[in-house]
């Protein structure tokens, strides 16, 4: 059974698929993508997702710029971001749902990623998928 | 020559040599070649020739100071300069070790879990022990980024407190519980002793990473005798006490061992960053409170942290 469909946008290789495979073994879909543009042209492409894991430093495309993007996409705006960061200080981008502070454990991946699921409005994705 | 040369204007030779004092005084001076070549006594252009060589000296003298107070200034600025870098390099470095940090913690969970899962019988023991090692060094070198953190966070000024209510027994017994845990690796045990509650508004991050912090501390300076703990309501402030029986710290180091990168033992016997105790004091300070230790080389430490309940709020 899915649980949900997640997007982890991070540039770190390592941290992506660690993320990845913890969220598989725990029942998650997990798609990952190392910057946010390629993230942006899957999800406008059809690819669905309840939640998406977004790094704020990357190249290419910046979890900053992603998140101005999305404010103005009606696609990607219903989908809850969850901001993770080594910089507790840090401005978290307008629209955030939660920031998940680095190192983080595999525990406190699923709290934060369920404690946003609950939260949120269930997208058209999953809709779709529970009919 | 007599006395008698200048005799007949004494007060206007007098007059004249304190106009030119003062001149002097004041860094310049009127006194030319023509005046030295036209001086009515062998005296007065002697006594010229003297003046004109305090105006070049003094001058001179103040020509090093410039340059000495310009060197200082750029001196300062170059420290100034190397400390902000250091700061800086410190945040970037220790947040830059936060990503692999938690690539390394997912990993070794998704390991604990096939761990767990396998059915290895002759090879889980080994497996499970080099487990626990790497879980271990983990933390250690979470505990250690942390430190650098807080060390370029503090130099800044920005050591927020995030207070909440509760009770500090219970995050105490909890720290005590989590060193218990660890005994089997052969360490000091740790009698806990305590008031049933002592509730307050502290920062519970921070007051943890200050009681574990002597609680390690005793530990490792300790020898392998019990460590002693304890938590209790003084005088309307919350006192956490922590009492080791081991090396003890020699009475010219006790100010030594709260400031930054210093320890009163050698590194080369102990290790660790040296900014336990110097984190420990700003996060006390923060909440308004105090710590301070008393100590006798080889009879052990005590370590006393006196926190008000609840801190004055600024208006």
């Amino acid at each position: 059974m899915t649980k949900a469909r997640v997007t982890v946008i991070e540039d770190d290789t390592d941290l992506r698929e660690a993320i990845c495979v913890m969220l598989r073994y725990e029942g998650y879909e997990a798609s990952g993508f190392s910057n946010a543009r390629e993230a942006i042209h899957r999800l406008e492409g059809g690819h669905q997702s309840d939640v998406i894991l977004l790094d704020l430093m990357m190249p290419v495309m910046n979890g900053w710029e992603f998140c101005e993007y999305r404010a103005e996409a009606t696609t990607l705006a219903r989908v809850p971001v969850i901001v993770i960061t080594a910089r507790r200080a840090v401005t978290a981008p307008p629209g955030v749902s939660d920031v998940l502070l680095k190192p983080f454990d595999a525990d406190e991946l699923y709290d934060a990623i369920n404690k946003v699921l609950a939260g949120s409005p269930v997208t058209a994705g999953r809709q779709r998928q529970e009919q | 020559m007599s006395r008698g040369d200048y005799a007949p204007d004494q007060d206007g030779v007098v007059a004249e040599i304190l106009r030119h004092l003062a001149e002097i005084g004041a860094g310049r001076t009127s006194i030319t070649d023509d005046d030295l070549a036209n001086a009515p006594t062998d005296v007065m252009r002697e006594l010229l020739v003297g003046l004109l060589t305090l105006h070049e000296d003094l001058q001179y003298e103040q020509g090093l100071r410039a340059v000495a107070e310009q060197q200082s200034d750029r001196l300062v600025a170059d420290l100034r300069a190397a400390v902000t870098a250091r700061d800086e390099f410190l945040s970037i470095a220790s947040h830059e070790l936060r990503t692999p940090l938690s690539t390394l913690k997912l990993q070794t969970a998704g390991l604990s879990r096939w761990l767990s899962q396998a059915s290895l019988p002759e090879h889980e023991p080994h497996l499970l022990k080099h487990f626990a090692v790497i879980d271990r060094q983990v933390a250690r070198l979470e505990k250690l980024t942390t430190e650098l953190l807080d060390v370029s966070r503090i130099s800044s000024g920005r050591l927020e407190l995030h207070c909440e209510h509760f009770d500090l027994v219970v995050l105490v017994r909890e720290i005590v519980e989590r060193f218990r845990a660890d005994q089997a690796r052969g360490s000091s045990s740790i009698v806990f002793e305590s008031a049933p509650s002592v509730v307050g508004e502290w920062d519970p991050f921070r007051i943890d990473q200050v009681a574990s912090n002597l609680v390690v501390n005793a530990i490792r300076y300790g020898e392998g005798k019990p460590v002693h703990v304890s938590v209790h309501a003084v005088n309307g402030a919350a006192r956490i006490i922590v009492r080791d029986e081991g090396i003890g710290i020699a009475a010219d180091h006790k100010e030594r061992i709260f400031e930054r990168f210093e320890r009163a033992v050698s590194s080369s016997n102990y290790g660790g960053l040296g900014l336990g105790l110097w984190i420990s004091r700003r996060v006390v300070d923060a909440h308004d409170g105090t710590i301070d230790v008393a100590s006798e080389p080889g009879l052990g430490a005590t370590f006393t942290v006196t926190l008000p309940l609840s801190m004055r709020v600024s208006e």
